[in-house]
């Protein structure tokens, strides 16, 4: 039976342990050492499909999500009210670790660096979120590519009164905000996250943002909102609007597959992450399911993450002419 | 073991009719570069890989820059504002003074993405950064990954007098960058 050792005990990496499972792999997962990630703070919106793409990977019933009310406000424009689902990205996790497990992966120490050379592998695969580990690895060169454009979001956490209400609102052009998400969650928790190219050293009051978002939803959705509370510090996350990691060895040994935030990272982050997570193991999958050799596979994921690259960075290169 | 970060800034920009050429401009005065599309009238009704084809013998880029600078290129064909072929090359670097014919060994065949593969499964495009809630847009609004960019290229063809043609973009590895493109109108083909 054909080995693989899983870098990061987040949903790429856990999604890949689960996928290998499944194709009869034997799995080890080594957690990252990472601690707490500032955009983990942040609302996370992810559509239907990639739900759908990612419990075709796990299983139905996976906890950490649901489909809630979403009213869209888009500037002066009539609000529109939907549904999509909403992730508790910490809660999706350990749903899916819990899933690997039962499948037979097994839970191995934290690496320091990638066992490139080690022949008890099959394939290694490194979904620690960053170029952290690729770079401490000896027989590894990397090259960490940017954009030049910053993408910035604050995130203030709050409480929303008792009930089980669950809801999020997503908003465009109010209060000066480019982008706005506000969400409350089933216990009563709400957050609210602010995205901007630059927000300086302190966005717009919270409260003063609520107050506009309160007079664009209208006075039903106005009700919904009317108890909330935000502590007023928030969280901040700064990066690049779209970052490319490649990774080139200079010797041989078992494959190396990189999946996630650690080979591709483009905005919008919150959502979009996951679905470029469930389309980089749907490519793994396929790899897999025919046959193929390992590294085929890791030729497909990283010819994904370069078109993600480009798409990134064109989007980038079209804002002054759309502004225009 | 060698770790490097690299930053890169992209741009478009338009040819206005009847020109061959366009020039990059640099930010902060750092030069520029210079973009040519010779014969850029026979590239009218081309597609896939004839229009590759003719691409690589007709786009040259002429470095007015004091320092080297690598670049990537990419040229993607519109029809009505759809994205009906595109291009992308491999990186390279351009020195100082030099002439580069980015086709020559930077449009290879494999490197053909028609749109539907170049985001898949209806995606948000990544830089439509505006609107928090895109990940729910249904397949087909404009806001869809294709629509923005084909809002784009439109945009730069109709300044250059066409609704169909050619939209050239270059990133380019440098903070101090302000890159752009072309646009080559086309009749519908």
């Amino acid at each position: 039976m054909r080995t693989a050792l899983v870098m990061g005990d987040g949903p790429a990496g856990l999604l890949a342990a689960i996928s290998l499972r499944r194709a009869r792999w034997m799995t080890e997962i080594a957690p990252s050492r990472r601690g707490a990630r500032a955009h983990h703070g942040h609302v996370h919106q992810i559509d239907f499909a990639t739900m759908a793409k990612i419990e075709a990977v796990a299983g139905q019933g996976l906890a950490g999500w649901s489909a809630a009310d979403l009213l869209r406000i888009d500037g002066a424009a009539p609000p529109v009210m939907t549904q999509a689902p909403i992730v508790d990205p910490a809660a999706l996790v350990h749903a899916l670790s819990r899933r690997a497990i039962e499948l037979g992966a097994k839970l191995v120490e934290p690496r320091m660096a990638i066992p490139v050379e080690d022949k008890a592998f099959d394939l290694l695969v490194d979904a620690s979120g960053s170029a952290v580990l690729a770079g401490r690895t000896a027989g590894l060169d990397v090259a960490i590519d940017e954009s030049d454009a910053i993408d910035e979001c604050w995130t203030w956490r709050g409480t929303a009164g008792s009930g089980d209400d669950r809801w999020t609102i997503a908003a465009r052009d109010v209060a000066g905000a480019a982008g706005l998400w506000l969400t409350r969650a089933v216990d009563g928790r709400c957050m609210m996250t602010l995205r901007c190219a630059d927000c300086g050293e302190s966005p717009v009051s919270p409260f003063r943002l609520l107050d506009s978002v309160m007079l664009a939803a209208g006075h039903d959705w106005s009700r919904r909102m009317g108890k909330i509370g935000f502590d007023p510090n928030p969280v901040r996350h700064r990066a690049p609007f779209a970052r490319r990691v490649e990774v080139t060895r200079s010797a041989g040994g078992p494959p190396l597959l990189r999946i996630g935030d650690g080979l591709i990272q483009t905005a919008p982050r919150f959502g979009q992450g996951f679905a470029q997570i469930a389309e980089q193991i749907e490519l793994m999958r396929a790899a897999l399911a025919s046959g193929s050799s390992p590294a085929s596979a890791v030729a497909t994921i990283e010819a994904s993450a370069d078109r993600r690259w480009l798409a990134a960075m064109i989007g980038a290169a079209s804002e002054p002419l759309l502004a225009a | 073991m060698a770790v490097t970060r690299r930053n890169f800034i992209a741009g478009t920009a338009v040819l206005v009719a009847g020109a061959t050429k366009a020039t990059v401009a640099f930010a902060k005065g750092g030069g520029t570069i210079e973009l040519e599309v010779v014969g850029a009238r026979r590239l009218a009704g081309m597609s896939g890989e004839k229009l590759r084809a003719a691409l690589v013998k007709s786009v040259r880029l002429q470095s007015r820059l004091e320092q080297p600078v690598k670049m990537q290129f990419l040229a993607a064909r519109l029809v009505d504002g759809e994205i009906a072929d595109l291009f992308a090359s491999d990186g390279f670097e351009l020195a100082s003074g030099a002439q580069a014919f980015p086709g020559d060994m930077l449009f290879p065949g494999d490197m053909l993405f028609p749109g539907d593969m170049f985001f898949p499964g209806d995606m948000l495009f990544p830089g439509d950064m505006l609107f928090p809630g895109d990940m729910l847009v249904p397949p087909g609004e404009p806001r869809a990954a294709r629509g923005l960019l084909g809002r784009v290229a439109k945009d730069t063809l109709l300044r250059g007098g066409a609704g169909n043609g050619i939209v050239f973009f270059v990133l380019a590895e440098t903070r101090a960058v302000s890159s752009r493109g072309l646009g080559v109108p086309t009749r519908r083909g």
